[in-house]
């Protein structure tokens, strides 16, 4: 039979429902999980399939669930939260912050915490400030945890796979416009893949060279990633040759990936949908500057949320996302 | 012999609502099994899931965001 062609949702409701059928430890929970079957479809069926036990829909109470997950995960279980939107972690950041990320540290090694937050991110369809963060940097600043942003449905299933068999905890970011979601629009197409029926692992730590191109880097994470696609193929029509790089992961970070493709053309734009200030893009400008900053030509640009609570207007929350004409002009600016 | 990929008459309830297809899970011209799933179809902010009808070769009629009803055929299996 040919290769299915998968979203990736549908891919990590894959890997999600193969662990489950193989693994007694593995318990699903979250608002609405039960019958509605997580916010994009992740457990979509799993209620009636793995019945009320195993897929427990919760109250409103963040803090309470997801606390009540690590402490399963302590006790051998490895819980799987769906935690909807990453807007909502203020109300539950004590535990990852404190419990969840600390306590494999603190007990010298000898407590594990396996769990695996789902979180969607992002906005670009108008859902206002409250409802379209990416917010990606406040969980990867914090040490103990792994967090992991797949940009596409073979990278979805493969790193589900290998967060489920993880012994401690990690965050599994999905952009909202990537899932896939018949709700959200048409699938973008690049975040399509054909995906195996099989299981397989992507291993964390790694980034993924999406197109290759000589004159300039453009690097992307999670939806920016598709928006660099975009623009290296605007690029493409000037003759410039743009490089598209997919982070992946956040922690941990491919900082030698990062160095070398920005090696092979010494220009660079750093994309981010999350805010400008203290977060992802200075830290990849951080690394190059600390380990050697010669790689690069001209000085780099960010093209990154500005700090402003996110506008609900449309043109107005157009005007700030890291779209594709803004990176290409800025790639365009590094080519003059 | 080519079977029609028909949207059938019970995927959603009310007679008068139309939907469209989200994505092709295949691409035009794969191979594909009777009962495989082939497309998801979206009702207002429902997905619904589209089964291949036979085995062979998937020849896509409607591209996704294209309005369609009940009883239309959408593809072909050859």
């Amino acid at each position: 039979m040919s290769a299915r062609i998968l979203t990736m949702s549908r891919a990590g409701r894959e890997a999600l429902d193969w662990e489950m059928e193989r693994r007694d430890d593995i318990f699903c929970l979250g608002e609405d999980v039960y019958k509605f079957g997580g916010i994009f479809g992740t457990m979509d069926g799993f209620g009636a399939k793995y019945g009320p036990e195993r897929v427990i829909s919760t109250p409103i109470s963040e803090t309470g669930f997801i606390g009540m997950a690590a402490g399963a995960a302590m006790e051998g279980m490895h819980p799987v939260i769906d935690l909807a939107y990453i807007d909502f972690i203020g109300v539950c950041y004590n535990v990852l912050l404190n419990t969840a990320s600390k306590t494999h540290y603190m007990s010298g090694g000898a407590v594990k915490v396996p769990m695996t937050l789902l979180i969607g991110t992002g906005g670009g369809y108008n859902n206002a400030a409250q409802h379209s963060q990416c917010l990606h940097a406040t969980v990867a600043h914090i040490p103990g945890v792994k967090v992991v942003y797949p940009s596409n449905a073979y990278d979805a299933k493969g790193m589900l796979h290998t967060a489920l068999r993880d012994d401690n905890f990690t965050i599994f970011l999905t952009h909202k416009a990537t899932a896939g979601v018949g709700w959200m629009g048409t699938p973008i197409k690049t975040t399509l893949s054909e995906v195996p029926l099989e299981d397989y692992t992507v291993p964390f730590g790694k980034v993924k060279i999406y197109r290759e191109g000589t004159d300039v880097t453009l690097i992307g994470l999670g939806m920016s990633v598709h928006e660099c696609l975009k623009a290296a193929d605007d690029l493409a029509k000037d003759g410039i040759s743009a490089q598209v790089v997919d982070l992946r992961s956040l922690v941990p970070l491919d900082r030698d990936g990062i160095m070398a493709a920005v090696a092979q053309t010494g220009r660079l734009v750093v994309t981010d949908e999350d805010y400008l200030s203290y977060g992802v893009s200075g830290e990849i400008l951080a690394t190059i500057f600390e380990r050697d900053p010669t790689i690069l030509k001209k000085p780099p640009i960010r093209v990154a949320m500005p700090d402003i609570p996110i506008p609900f207007s449309r043109p107005m929350e157009q005007a700030v996302l890291p779209l594709a004409e803004k990176i290409a002009k800025q790639a365009r600016k590094l080519m003059a | 012999m080519t079977t029609p990929v028909i949207i059938p008459a019970d995927l959603w309830d009310e007679d008068d609502k139309t939907g469209s297809i989200v994505l092709w899970l295949y691409a035009d011209g794969a191979k594909v099994k009777q009962g495989d799933l082939i497309a998801e179809v979206l009702v207002e902010k429902v997905t619904l899931e589209l089964e291949a009808p036979a085995t062979g070769i998937l020849r896509i009629q409607v591209e996704p965001e294209v309005v369609v009803q009940k009883g239309d055929t959408v593809a072909v299996i050859e």
